[in-house]
């Protein structure tokens, strides 16, 4: 298992209301964790490029993204993502805001590791983050070569 | 009580029976009366020559002196004799004179023609049946003038001369003796004669104004064509749609009043119009929003019948009716346009309320989690005050969480709806149960069902309502256990499900209710839910062609009902 090293997160998420809700509900979930927060599509990509100002930044071990982002929406950070050999091991889970929107994505077989609903429970939410939390640990258990 | 009717004196009202009886004269279409007027002429010229041949046929002298014109027994006599019949022939024969004179001309000729061979016969009572024949005819006229003026003259001829030379019109003694008598006795049959032609002239007319009456009260326009595509007769409203200004119409051809074009102008060449090819093989034929185009160039959609017209099995004409459908295309594209419109809107409103219910979702997220979080938070360290509001702002965001989803739900049913397959009923109410398996262990409930049918329908939603239905059988009972039944039977081209439970029931009144979305019976406490489970059950069936509906009483359970067309 991993030590008490910090759990490296990049959260792709335009509204501050739900930027600082998954950073609640990820201490609620008592996961330890850094968050970096990337406010659209674009600043997404060069963050995890570790572009620009972005250089010393850390590969994140988890990405969370969202959907509708301006300028580069979610499907399109997703499609780069996974065409990039550096960055397709890192898994993704895309915040949605319905069940509707999954059934669209499925569709487009866009590999993203996992779907979260957006919850309006926000007991339910902090249930999900934990739930991100033990997927995440089962994820890097695995020897990072097999990872697709 | 007013008698509104006047009393009318006895003989005034006898009277009007008998004129009532009495054909009215003079009303022969024109086409029909120049048929029989060309036939009397001709009756007329035939007289003219076998009295004009009889001198020569029975031998009678051929003598060339001046005298001879007016002895007996001579030829040239019998020619001078045909003389007054061919001078009424010919004035019979003057197109610019009324029909009323000509027929007079006509009838004199023919009364001549009688007078002239009962003379020439010296008298032979077998000759005076020529008078009757001759009035039988005259009769074809239909017109009162000519035939009163005929019987006028056959009285003064008989009266005048059989008083003066009754050996010219009579051959027996008894007759010579007593001319008044026997010219009234004669008088008596050609009255008799005459009256008996009245009668068959009064029902020829009655005939032909009862046609005339259907012709001229007709909306849609009608005309007649002979074999050679000649008009034989045509109707005011066919006159007034065609736009022809009264001249003579009736044998032009059929081209000269109009022109039948299929749907687009140039369909049919010219004498091709299916109008004419019913004079070739006698089959009717019908069109829907062609066009006939008028003289002028203006054209019309019509809708018209071309019907043979036979006559002893043989192919004689054609009629064809046609009606201007100019206004009933212009509501039709009205009506359409409404329609169009009424499902552009229907679209845009469904989109509409889907949108936005699924934009509400994001602010109201915010609102419901940061309550909660503050709940998490802060609970017990803000006062119980706090602690209820929260509770309070907590339980309606989520409420109202469940609303729009419910009303996203319900728009879906129309908008996102997927196409329609053969769906194996039973297969999809196991997976239902499945889905429902925590319900139906939770409340202890026996859901049974008979086999059911194949139906074309969209599975999910199908699904869906099954879910609902069975979900409500469950929710709305008081008793344990909770027992539902599915069943179905055919019912012409489609089935009839059926839905049973144990449960509350409903009161029928109602029962229209229950199906209208965000309508509730009971009090959230006792039963939760937003009121749309119904709704959507009824968007689903509806959007299936099918009706729903339910049978039942408070506290005897309820049978819920929809339809479904069949597999095929």
């Amino acid at each position: 298992m991993t030590d008490n090293k910090a759990v490296e997160i990049l959260l792709v998420e335009d509204n501050p209301g739900d930027v600082r809700l998954t950073i609640e509900a990820l201490k609620e979930g008592r996961l330890i964790n850094h968050v970096s927060v990337a406010e659209d599509g674009v600043e997404a990509l060069a963050f995890l490029r570790q572009e620009g100002r972005y250089a010393d930044e850390p590969r994140p071990d988890l990405i969370l993204l969202d959907l509708n982002l301006p300028k580069k929406d979610g499907r399109e950070v997703l499609t780069e993502i996974k065409a990039d050999p550096a960055l397709r091991h890192i898994p993704v889970v895309v915040l949605t805001t319905s069940t509707a929107e999954q059934d669209v994505l499925r569709t487009y077989d866009l590999h993203a590791n996992c779907y979260i609903n957006k919850p309006v429970d926000f007991e339910q939410f902090i249930e999900v983050v934990k739930s991100v939390g033990d997927f995440w640990f089962s994820v890097v258990i695995l020897p990072s070569g097999k990872m697709r | 009580m007013v008698n509104l009717k006047p009393k009318r004196p006895l003989l005034a009202s006898v009277l009007n029976s008998v004129l009532r009886f009495l054909p009215t004269g003079g009303s022969l279409p024109e086409d029909v009366w120049r048929k029989r007027h060309r036939f009397l002429l001709a009756l007329l010229w035939v007289h003219v020559a076998i009295i004009a041949l009889v001198g020569v046929v029975f031998g009678y002298r051929w003598d060339f002196s001046l005298s001879a014109w007016f002895t007996d027994g001579t030829v040239l006599h019998t020619v001078a004799e045909s003389l007054p019949v061919a001078f009424f022939a010919v004035i019979a024969a003057y197109n610019g004179a009324s029909r009323a004179f000509r027929a007079t001309a006509v009838g004199f000729g023919l009364m001549t023609s009688s007078a002239i061979l009962v003379h020439l016969s010296g008298g032979y009572i077998e000759l005076h049946f020529h008078f009757f024949v001759m009035l039988a005819f005259l009769a074809l006229y239909q017109d009162w003038i000519p035939y009163i003026l005929a019987i006028v003259y056959v009285a003064i001829h008989h009266g005048v001369v059989g008083v003066l030379w009754p050996e010219a019109v009579f051959n027996h003694t008894a007759a010579f003796n007593a001319p008044w008598t026997w010219a009234g006795i004669h008088a008596f049959f050609v009255l008799w004669a005459s009256v008996a032609s009245v009668i068959a002239w009064r029902f020829n007319e009655t005939a032909f104004a009862r046609t005339k009456l259907i012709l001229d009260s007709a909306g849609e326009g009608i005309y007649g064509l002979d074999m050679e595509g000649r008009v034989t007769f045509i109707n005011p409203a066919a006159i007034k749609i065609l736009g022809l200004d009264g001249g003579q119409i009736v044998g032009k051809s059929m081209e000269q009043i109009v022109r039948h074009t299929g749907r687009d102008e140039a369909a049919f060449h010219v004498g091709g119009s299916p109008i004419l090819a019913t004079l070739k093989d006698g089959a009717p034929r019908h069109g829907t929003e062609e066009l006939f185009s008028r003289m002028d160039g203006t054209s019309f959609p019509v809708d018209y019948a071309s019907t043979p017209i036979f006559e002893r099995e043989e192919l004689i004409g054609a009629v064809v009716s046609f009606r201007d459908v100019t206004e009933r295309q212009r509501t039709e594209h009205a009506l359409a346009e409404k329609a169009q419109e009424l499902a552009r809107s229907n679209v845009e409103l469904e989109q509409f309320a889907y949108v936005a219910s699924h934009d509400l979702q994001e602010p109201l997220r915010m609102v419901s989690s940061y309550t909660q979080l503050l709940a998490r938070r802060y609970k017990g360290q803000l006062g119980s005050d706090a602690d209820e509001f929260i509770a309070y702002a907590v339980d309606g965001a989520t409420r109202m969480q469940r609303l729009i989803q419910d009303l996203l739900a319900y728009s879906r049913v129309g908008t996102k709806g997927k196409e329609f397959v053969a769906t194996d009923c039973e297969v999809l109410l196991d997976r239902v149960l499945g889905d429902l398996m925590v319900t139906i262990e939770e409340s202890g409930a026996v859901v049974s069902h008979d086999p059911l049918p194949i139906v074309r329908a969209d599975e999910t939603q199908i699904g869906q309502l099954l879910q609902n239905l069975i979900g409500n059988a469950i929710k709305f009972c008081n008793q344990e256990p909770p027992l539902v039944h599915v069943s179905s039977k055919r019912n012409g081209k489609g089935w009839i499900f059926s839905v049973r439970d144990n449960g509350i029931g409903i009161d029928p009144q109602y029962a229209e209710r229950i199906f209208v979305i965000f309508q509730r019976l009971h009090k959230r406490e006792d039963y939760q839910g937003t009121g749309i489970g119904l709704a959507v059950c009824k968007k689903i069936v509806e959007r299936h062609g099918g009706r729903i509906w339910v049978e039942s009483e408070p506290e005897k359970g309820a049978t819920f009902y929809f339809t479904l067309p069949a597999q095929n």
